[in-house]
């Protein structure tokens, strides 16, 4: 009885995350859709943020991102919407100056080069797992958008071994946990906080701001996270 | 430690919640994320990382800086770690290794770059016919698909030519979408004497080789003969990088004694040591009739030999009365005009110096020691001619060769020597090949010079050379393959005209000046992202580069977009391209042929074999040639072995000079024409008259314009003159981007000591420049080895308006160009004027600190 309850509370956590990664990773992968900012902001999904209480931050970046969608009509309003797609694009796009380059290799490389051995280090940890970018080169991996979507993959194949019982399971869900605290901490711990720094100086919409708020403030609680999780799972 | 599941327990991570996240991603999962990752096809094919070696591959050097080199990286696990150049064969004299600079081993920057342009963008106002035009390079943008991009391009041009005509679109330069167009209907070009300046047109009418397909000077071996070399304008340490510095070394170490005649004491002038005597912009031609005179007055052929009066009976017209071609008023010959028989003015050294700015002894020394010496090298690059008016400057360089007769002998030589011939005459010793693309024919006839292209847009007339006025109504820009608003003149016009248009269209790699004022940027690969390629340097020299990694991001190459297009425009794509881009470099490879040791004949450079065309998978017949094909990509490089002696030297003119009526020159006349009547009636088709024999004319925007009252000295307005020196932070504007050259080049204007001290200007103030025509900014470096009275302006930086849009923070040389054709069609960069001042708005920061079109986290060396 003890093991299985235990099992549905690690569960939670995965669901827990499984909704933030979703989240982080559709925001700051590409232009947010129409589609999903509409079920976004109709099915109040920001309230569903955890972790709330842990961090001023996530606080802070829940106001302005609720603030911004409560004097931006983004899904009925036109010109509202363009002016939040124009502010991903600005931010991580282009074609003018990036304030805030969304690659690992800018932060963590003397030359700021994307395709180096950074991208490439990201790119073979995907391709360990069956995991890679639509075509060669098409985007850089080390991309925070592709570095999210993967820990959200990651922490799919996680939930879905813990729904199997049984010693093999175990094994490859404590792989798979470690795996994702090796990502988080080598790639996305190392460039996230002057990123998301660069994201909040700059962008013009809240809702960006916000999101960048809650990006580095969760990524460290998860890091926290994982850690616990492999301690009580060699305990 | 986190306490996870007292959290768990405690907070609102109630049963709610828990199905309140699962429930979220559930239906989210219906609306797809299209930029993530995908789940890989085979996954028995796990990563190869530490299995690649280490290789390293020829990589293109592909700017046009007036040097080329061999460039080669160092691939790794398909990243590129490391570039080196030519390590070939031993580095000598006789044969030197053609080393790369600081721009060709800064290339991994320019092609990994944070900066490039990534994907296919739209402006966001943009509507067919326009929409809110006057956004133009500050609109939001919006990326979009090739399909979306594309279908907006080709309706646009159909849409403009259907409502215009197709002389309403206006296809930039030269490129594949000229073809396209040409192919659809026809298109508007331009053109202009680029970086000829007057040596583009007036020289061949003479009987002078312009510097790049027929070549004035004798070869880099010979050039050891020379016991004078004049560099008039030339510096080959900034303009023509690679090995070219390295052959006058040569000389020098031979024993030739070096004069640099140039407004800056220049870098090559240092390795020379060579005597500088400066001048002013733009009155080159008042300094060499001061020292033609010199050379006519103190000239006696027997105790004084200084004219060499053999050569110019033998091989001129126009010299004197006696020798002029028919039907010329023998009034109007060149000796009269020098000694003011009819205009009362002899072009004294005096006279000169008034205008040029060298003390008359001072002439009279140049001319005695050029007159007397036996051996000399008069040499010129192109850079003197850069000006309005610059027809007379060509003709009177000219005319000092052949009245001291350092021409067609050994050791003796003067013409143009710059870009990839610069210390190197002769014909080519390794012929790049065809690739076998077709070249159609422009139906349209529309060609517009460079300085009127923006006035056109904007005032819808324009002047045809050889005709006369047109109507213009330009509608349509494709920029296809250059930085036309960035390097033509009057950049602040040049914007108006972008935003008066009604489509903008650009293919850059990044967002260059021509892509930032654009409705759509359309993004391509650079060469390393190509099939690979033949570049052409020094003559003995053929470069090969190769693929060094895919296409990057969504860019795709020139020639794809050029077929896309043709498609859409319901043409078959094979009309123009009817094989792959990798039969286009197979066919220049195989067509590529080499000198053969009799120095006369040539042969097929590259052996191919028949399993090399099957395993390229194109069509072709094996051959032999001089280095295996494999081999050739291999090196990235063929070099014809040279040696004092070989049958490969080159002296410029030598069998005409020999036997004149043997072997005549193409002028009318068969000789070289002081007189030239060719360009006296060509010039009436076009902008100013220029005389038939060398004669002095202020020029449009030149010393004597900086003065509101010549007569008393009185200066006016624009009292400065600016010209503009290639610098090694860039090949004109490519490169500007890149960071380590923003650090290590800073781009300053120079300002002679003199001048900033009457100015109140210190080292590294922030200096304005303004004239009529625009504003702009740099940072001063004082010097003492500058012309006083002049600026030094470096060609190439990338305009970035304030946020007024008045003043322009990147010291772009053309916000101060005039838009202003002379002569023959001549523009004028290097006879510029304008006000200098400190300035008093907030201080320019460092370009290599800027947040330009790239960023740096800050904190980071």
């Amino acid at each position: 009885m003890r093991s299985s309850e235990a099992v549905l509370d690690m569960a939670e956590v995965f669901y827990a995350r499984q909704f933030v990664y979703d989240v982080l990773r559709r925001f700051f992968l590409e232009e947010p859709s129409r589609d999903y900012l509409a079920y976004f902001v109709q099915e109040k999904l920001i309230d569903l943020f955890p972790f709330v209480e842990e961090s001023e931050d996530i606080q802070r970046g829940i106001a302005e991102i609720k603030g911004y969608l409560s004097k931006h009509n983004v899904i009925g309003n036109d010109t509202d919407y363009e002016d939040l797609h124009w502010d991903y694009t600005r931010l991580f796009v282009g074609p003018f100056d990036l304030p805030a380059p969304p690659w690992e290799s800018v932060y963590v490389r003397k030359d700021r080069l994307l395709f180096q051995s950074n991208t490439v280090d990201v790119r073979n940890v995907y391709l360990q797992f069956g995991y890679e970018v639509e075509h060669k080169n098409l985007e850089a991996e080390d991309h925070v958008g592709l570095e999210l979507d993967f820990m959200f993959h990651l922490n799919d194949l996680t939930l879905r071994s813990l729904k199997n019982v049984g010693l093999k399971s175990k094994a490859n869900s404590t792989y798979l946990i470690k795996e994702q605290k090796k990502f988080l901490e080598i790639h996305l711990l190392a460039f996230i906080s002057t990123f998301s720094e660069k994201v909040i100086e700059n962008a013009h919409t809240g809702f960006f701001s916000g999101m960048a708020r809650l990006l580095r403030s969760y990524l460290k609680i998860d890091a926290a996270i994982l850690e616990e999780l492999l301690e009580r799972d060699e305990s | 430690m986190f306490d996870l599941m007292s959290k768990l327990k405690n907070y609102k991570m109630s049963r709610r919640a828990f199905v309140g996240w699962s429930a979220a991603v559930t239906a989210a999962a219906a609306i797809p994320v299209s930029r993530g990752l995908k789940t890989k096809a085979e996954l028995n094919k796990v990563f190869a990382a530490s299995e690649g070696n280490e290789v390293w591959k020829s990589a293109a050097c592909w700017h046009n800086c007036g040097g080329r080199c061999v460039n080669k990286v160092l691939v790794k696990d398909n990243v590129v770690i490391r570039q080196k150049t030519d390590d070939t064969h031993e580095d000598s004299p006789d044969y030197p290794q053609q080393r790369g600079c600081l721009r060709g081993r800064s290339q991994r920057q320019q092609v990994f770059g944070a900066d490039r342009l990534k994907y296919p963008m739209k402006r966001k106002n943009w509507k067919p016919g326009g929409g809110k035009k006057e956004l133009r390079g500050k609109d939001q943008w919006v990326r979009i698909s090739w399909d979306e991009a594309l279908d907006i391009v080709a309706s646009e041009m159909k849409r403009i030519a259907q409502k215009h005509g197709n002389n309403a679109l206006w296809a930039t330069g030269s490129g594949e979408i000229t073809k396209v167009l040409s192919e659809n209907g026809g298109c508007t070009t331009d053109y202009g004497t680029t970086s000829w300046g007057a040596w583009f047109w007036a020289s061949t009418m003479m009987g002078v080789a312009e510097g790049w397909e027929e070549l004035g000077i004798n070869d880099r071996i010979d050039l050891r003969n020379s016991q004078l070399i004049v560099l008039w304008g030339v510096n080959p340490a900034w303009s023509s990088p690679g090995s070219p510095t390295y052959n006058y070394l040569q000389a020098k170490k031979a024993g030739a004694h070096f004069i640099s005649i140039d407004p800056k004491y220049t870098e090559s002038a240092q390795v020379f040591g060579a005597d500088w005597v400066p001048i002013r912009p733009g009155t080159d031609d008042a300094l060499a009739f001061g020292m033609m005179y010199t050379l006519l007055d103190e000239d006696d052929p027997k105790s004084n030999p200084l004219i060499d009066w053999d050569f110019l009976n033998r091989c001129t017209v126009g010299f004197d009365k006696e020798h002029m071609p028919k039907g010329a008023n023998p009034k109007d010959n060149f000796k009269d005009y020098l000694l003011g028989t009819y205009d009362n003015e002899p072009k004294t050294p005096e006279w000169a110096a008034e205008i040029c700015g060298v003390e008359p002894e001072k002439i009279r020394e140049l001319a005695r020691k050029i007159g007397s010496t036996e051996r000399v090298a008069l040499l010129t690059g192109w850079a003197p001619a850069r000006i309005n008016n610059g027809e007379g400057w060509v003709q009177a360089f000219s005319t000092l060769g052949f009245m001291t007769g350092h021409m067609g002998r050994s050791g003796r030589m003067t013409g143009v020597s710059c870009h990839r011939s610069s210390g190197n005459g002769g014909h080519w010793l390794v012929n790049k090949g065809e690739n076998g693309y077709p070249q159609p024919e422009n139906p349209v006839t529309d060609s517009i010079n460079h300085n009127e292209i923006f006035p056109a847009i904007l005032e819808g007339k324009f002047h045809q050379k050889g005709e006369g006025e047109r109507k213009a109504n330009i509608q349509l820009i494709y920029h296809q393959f250059n930085a036309t608003l960035q390097t033509r003149s009057t950049i602040l016009q040049g914007i108006q005209a972008h935003r008066k248009v009604e489509f903008v269209v650009t293919h850059a790699y990044t967002l260059t000046t021509n892509a930032k004022y654009s409705d759509v940027v359309l993004p391509v690969t650079t060469e390393w992202e190509r099939e690979g390629g033949l570049l052409v340097g020094n003559r003995e020299i053929l470069i090969a580069h190769t693929n060094i990694v895919e296409p990057m991001y969504e860019a795709k190459s020139d020639v794809w977009i050029a077929k896309e297009l043709m498609k859409k425009l319901g043409k078959d794509p094979k009309k123009l391209y009817p094989f792959s881009e990798k039969q286009a470099f197979f066919n220049e490879l195989a067509s590529s042929t080499v000198i053969k040791e009799n120095g006369k004949d040539y042969e097929p450079l590259v052996g191919i074999t028949a399993r090399d065309i099957k395993e390229w998978g194109v069509e072709g017949k094996p051959q032999k040639g001089r280095i295996s094909l494999q081999e050739f990509l291999e090196k990235g490089v063929y070099q014809v072995k040279r040696k004092p002696g070989d049958n490969f030297g080159y002296i410029a003119y030598q069998d005409f000079v020999e036997k004149p009526d043997k072997h005549p020159l193409e002028t009318p006349s068969g000789k070289f024409e002081i007189y030239c009547n060719t360009i006296a009636e060509e010039s009436k088709g076009g902008w100013t008259e220029v005389s038939p024999i060398p004669k002095y004319v202020p020029k449009a925007r030149g010393y004597e314009a900086t003065f509101a009252d010549w007569q008393n000295k009185k200066k006016g307005k624009y009292s400065f003159q600016v010209f503009n020196p290639h610098y090694l932070r860039r090949s004109h504007s490519t490169f500007d981007n890149v960071p380590w050259l923003r650090e290590a080049m800073p781009n300053p204007v120079f300002i002679s000591k003199k001048d900033a001290k009457e100015l109140g200007i210190k080292d590294g103030d922030t200096v304005l420049l303004s004239n009529e025509y625009g504003k702009t900014l740099r940072p001063a470096k004082t010097t003492e080895t500058l012309m006083p009275g002049t600026v030094a302006l470096p060609h190439g930086a990338w305009v970035e308006m304030d946020e007024k849009e008045e003043v322009d923070k990147a010291g772009a040389d053309n916000m101060l160009t005039a838009p202003i054709a002379t002569g023959l069609g001549t523009s004028g960069w290097n006879t510029v004027i304008c006000h200098v001042e400190k300035y008093q708005g907030d201080p320019l920061i460092e370009d290599a600190k800027w947040e330009q079109r790239i960023f740096f986290p800050n904190g980071e060396v």
